[in-house]
């Protein structure tokens, strides 16, 4: 693999080799091992949710498993018989992570303005900053439209998109419809929003491989971005700098789509409390409404999720093996991954990394990765942009997201739509929406023959 | 940081919220109409609720399907406490409180066509006969296996429970543990009535000398088997078929008389959109959203007959003759009882009683006298209560499940019970004594 790129470097910047050469080491028998030792070969409909077993010690089974069924669980609003699964809303927007996350999957966005998002969100803020540099709520709405409330407690109004089309041409002569969403509201509860409303529209990426990603030690996500800045190639990825709420300071952003949360468990944490309504010791802070009686005579114990519940979770999602990619020696594939390197695509989409010490699953640490990401923001253009910052990340930059077990994504999850917002309906009208930084990779993929086209694609679809 | 933030201010937010709501300034929901939502009480799980929502919502553009999601007993509680008035449709597997909620007056009558949804199976009715809820579905119990584990332990596939005795199975089947487990009581059900209560216990004494216990709904069992560490599984038929849609050499057989339980459907009396719940029953009960059910994230079973008939590849047969008349009546008035038996005469004693069937596996295969190994089996087989008393209605009472309330905790056991508790503990070892005496000579 690293041969290839060497010798078909194409542009691809001689620093980033040399770099990639540091992190990779030397390809190997762990050749097809996505995720190193937490790869599986599963391939059918489950390929996203699975945990390798030996790699549990007995003690933590429990827990894994219960981390497990509290992913799966539907929640319910407290007084209830279940505590351990108490405390839905007063608002939400889905009442379980797989309602977003299904099969620990990807969501997909409505195709017609008469539906209703049923796993993605709309993320709100005006401008200026918060107290530790995240975005401003909207003054009414809060920091994300929560479209349910619990019986005697009205959602805030309902989120939906027009879709806006045009025609795309291929060197070749083909041509691709493209289309693109444009958020509006109905049914708001308190009437309009503020005027310099700013919005994100968020599909829910799958959750598997986290733990890795987690592992990953930030002195080598560092050295991407100088690396990538040194080359002069117009590619100069940035990290997030976020507000860690456990720890109470700054700290390097991984997750969410703008790299907007440090760790797994925060961002579990965020989602129990944005997305359900949930609190947590993370996030204690009722979000129950006073003069709401009802709620508030009822929901009176918080934090809601009860001790431990958020580690095993966080467990949980450390363990979700990667799956392994497949058909690595066919002619086809080769040749596209050879295509990915040319056009760039590597440099932002890391083919490599390795995971550091890791003592919150030690198991974790000292693997070799594929997974196609730097973790680092891009400026991805106008098109992609949603306008509204995220800490550091501009209204235009994005986090390189992982595409490990992206050719699984259609077996899972019965769709193949992609990018923050839902919009690219395959992976060919994925890559034709890269702009800014990518638009150079955009460009040398419009210009390929047909055949080399469909090698790249090829190559995508094995991973 | 946002999220704190934002949850501060949406307490201001709320107060907002209440007052227009009070005061009924409409809004979102008012924007809409109230005849465009229909909010549902369900205790299904994601991919099932989802699923239905996402097809009814496409049918429907503008309207809402409202989930509020409930366990059984929970949602019980919440009905009786006044949300009644907030629900439009109860929709769930929990025969019992379908019976309870009509008892109690608390639902309309469904109204429905019923030509082509069957009213019972094997004579035993799923629906209710004045129409006041319909069954929707069908929770078929067997048993799943893995193919390669059977390969290697040279066993051809299960047809019957009782096939699960074999001392091949040696640790190798998983059981589960009715007053642990939410699926097992129908489960061990369908072993007591389909065989009879002495017989279903001898058989579940002899499945249980080859069991690890499964616990606990989060249900590692389903790994086991998919990854051929166990080769056994006593379970309901969607979990074993989600594993097979998966790839997995898991297959799944019904035994020739088992329990096919219903999910049933309900309006309820005081639903605040009554018209849009009717719709939603009606789409629910109809081909097309019986034909979703078969989707392989769903797996349940149909009610309407003419999808067996579309689907030859479904090997469930709820509707044909000769199937067990499974009563979930029977099941609910001795639920109590068979959880207290099946956790002092085969849970608790479990340590001991497997060097004796060892034993008694050594003595049958070894040719011993007959007369002593039948003898033997007898006792590690029997049930410390007989069918002539489980029967009696003061001892099942005695068992019954108390009504729960939330936060409050569960009230301690009744003397009486911990002493009839006592009591077949003292007989199980009695008779584990004198097996071991009878089988001393196989023992190692
Ligand atoms: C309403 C839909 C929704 C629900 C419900 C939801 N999520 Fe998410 N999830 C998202 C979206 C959208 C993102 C991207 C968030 C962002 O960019 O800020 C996300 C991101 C994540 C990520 C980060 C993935 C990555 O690659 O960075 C994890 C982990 C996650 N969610 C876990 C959960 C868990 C666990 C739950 C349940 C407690 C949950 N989610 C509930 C929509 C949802
Ligand atoms: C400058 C960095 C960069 C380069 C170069 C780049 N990408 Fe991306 N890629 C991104 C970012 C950032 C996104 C997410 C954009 C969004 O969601 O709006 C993305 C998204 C994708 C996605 C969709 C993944 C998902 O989870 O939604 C695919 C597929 C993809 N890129 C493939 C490619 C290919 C193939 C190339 C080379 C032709 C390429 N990318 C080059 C940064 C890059």
């Amino acid at each position: 693999m690293m041969h290839l790129e060497r010798k078909n470097g194409g542009w691809l910047p001689a620093a980033l080799v040399l770099l990639a050469s540091l992190a990779w080491g030397p390809a190997g028998a762990g050749e097809a091992a996505a995720g190193g030792r937490f790869t599986t070969r599963d391939q059918g409909r489950d390929a996203y949710q699975q945990i390798l077993w030996d790699l549990v010690p007995a003690a933590e089974r429990e827990r894994v498993l219960a981390g497990r069924g509290l992913v799966r669980q539907t929640w319910v609003i407290s007084p209830s018989l279940e505590p351990r699964i108490a405390g839905l809303g007063p608002t939400y927007n889905r009442p379980a992570c797989i309602s977003c996350h299904p099969r620990n999957g990807r969501g997909a966005a409505p195709d017609d303005q008469a539906r209703p998002m049923h796993s993605m969100l709309v993320r709100l803020s005006i401008p200026g900053r918060d107290a530790h540099g995240g975005p401003l709520p909207e003054p009414v709405y809060g920091d994300q439209l929560n479209e349910f409330g619990i019986p005697g407690v009205p959602g805030e109004g309902e989120a939906y998109l027009v879709w806006e089309s045009r025609e795309e041409q291929l060197a070749d002569g083909t041509r691709v419809e493209l289309r693109a969403p444009r958020v509006a509201f109905r049914g708001l509860i308190q009437g309009p929003m503020h005027p310099e409303l700013m919005t994100s529209v968020r599909v829910a990426p799958p959750i598997f491989g986290l733990g890795l990603l987690e592992a990953v030690p930030e002195a080598d996500i560092l050295a991407l971005a100088r690396a990538q800045k040194k080359a002069g190639q117009g590619v100069a990825g940035q990290p997030n700098r976020v507000w860690d709420a456990a720890r109470q300071r700054q700290a390097l952003g991984r997750f969410g789509l703008k790299a907007n949360q440090p760790t797994v468990r925060q961002q579990i944490a965020g989602a129990l409390a944005g997305d359900m309504g949930i609190t947590s010791v993370l996030f204690p802070e009722p979000n129950c409404p006073p003069a709401q009686q009802a709620c508030a005579a009822q929901s009176d114990q918080h934090p809601e999720l009860v001790p431990g519940a958020l580690e095993e979770m966080t467990l949980y999602h450390y363990l979700l093996a990667v799956p392994a990619p497949r058909n690595q020696g066919g002619p086809q594939v080769r040749r596209g991954r050879r295509l990915f390197a040319e056009a760039g695509c590597a440099s932002c989409h890391q083919p490599r990394l390795r995971t550091g010490p890791f003592p919150g699953f030690p198991a974790l640490g000292g693997q070799r990765i594929q997974p196609y990401t730097d973790l680092l923001l891009h400026d991805m253009g106008p098109e992609l942009a949603d306008g509204r910052p995220d800490y550091q990340a501009s209204g235009s930059q994005w986090r390189t997201p992982p595409l490990w077990g992206l050719g699984l994504l259609p077996t899972v999850n019965g769709h193949g739509t992609l990018l923050h917002d839902g919009r690219a309906r395959n992976v060919l009208e994925a890559i034709l929406w890269h702009g800014g930084e990518a638009s150079r990779s955009r460009e040398a993929v419009r210009r390929l023959p047909a055949a080399e086209r469909e090698a790249l694609l090829a190559f995508l679809a094995s991973l | 940081m946002g999220q704190q933030m934002n949850i501060k201010r949406r307490r201001a937010t709320g107060l907002l919220l209440a007052g227009a709501a009070a005061a009924g300034l409409g809004g979102w929901r008012g924007a809409l109409g109230a005849g465009e939502r229909v909010v549902v009480l369900t205790s299904y799980p994601e991919e099932l609720v989802g699923r239905f929502q996402l097809a009814y919502e496409a049918r429907h553009p503008g309207r809402r399907v409202e989930i509020l999601w409930r366990q059984s007993a929970d949602a019980l509680a919440y009905l009786r406490r006044g949300g009644q008035q907030e629900v439009d449709v109860y929709w769930t597997p929990a025969p019992r409180n379908f019976a309870l909620l009509k008892a109690e007056g608390r639902l309309a009558p469904l109204l429905l066509d019923t030509a082509a949804l069957p009213s019972r199976v094997a004579g035993y009715p799923i629906s209710d006969p004045d129409g006041q809820f319909a069954a929707f579905e069908l929770a078929g119990y067997g048993i799943a296996y893995n193919r390669t584990a059977l390969g290697r332990l040279g066993l051809t596939p299960p047809r019957d429970w009782r096939d699960l005795a074999d001392p091949r199975y040696r640790g190798q089947v998983e059981l589960p543990i009715p007053g642990r487990v939410g699926f097992a009581p129908v489960l061990i059900e369908a072993v007591l009535q389909g065989y009879g209560w002495d017989e279903g216990w001898a058989v579940l004494a002899a499945i249980a000398a080859n069991a690890e216990f499964g616990s606990g709904d989060s249900n590692p069992g389903t790994d086991d088997l998919v990854s051929g560490r166990r080769a056994a599984r006593l379970t309901i038929d969607f979990f074993a078929a989600a594993a097979r849609s998966s790839g997995a050499s898991v297959s799944f057989i019904y035994p020739p008389r088992t329990a096919y339980n219903p999910a049933q459907v309900a309006i309820l009396a005081g639903a605040p959109h009554p018209a849009a719940a009717r719709d939603f029953v009606e789409f629910l009960l109809s081909a097309e959203g019986q034909e979703l059910l078969l989707h392989p994230d769903v797996h349940r079973l149909p009610v309407r007959k003419a999808l067996y008939e579309a689907h030859p590849e479904l090997s469930a047969q709820p509707f044909a003759p000769g199937n067990l008349a499974y009563s979930d009546v029977l099941t609910r008035s001795r639920q109590g009882l068979v959880a207290a038996l099946f956790e002092q005469a085969l849970v608790q004693p479990h340590g001991r009683a497997l060097p004796l069937w060892q034993a008694l596996h050594r003595a049958e295969a070894a040719g011993a006298d007959p007369a002593v190994t039948a003898e033997a089996r007898a006792l590690l087989s029997a049930c410390p209560v007989p069918d002539a008393q489980q029967a009696d209605g003061e001892l099942r009472r005695l068992f019954d499940f108390p009504d729960r309330v939330p936060g409050q905790p569960e009230p301690p056991p009744a003397p009486a019970r911990l002493a009839r508790e006592a009591e077949w503990r003292n007989r199980v070892e009695a008779a584990q004594a004198r097996a071991g005496k009878l089988l001393q000579a196989w023992r190692s």
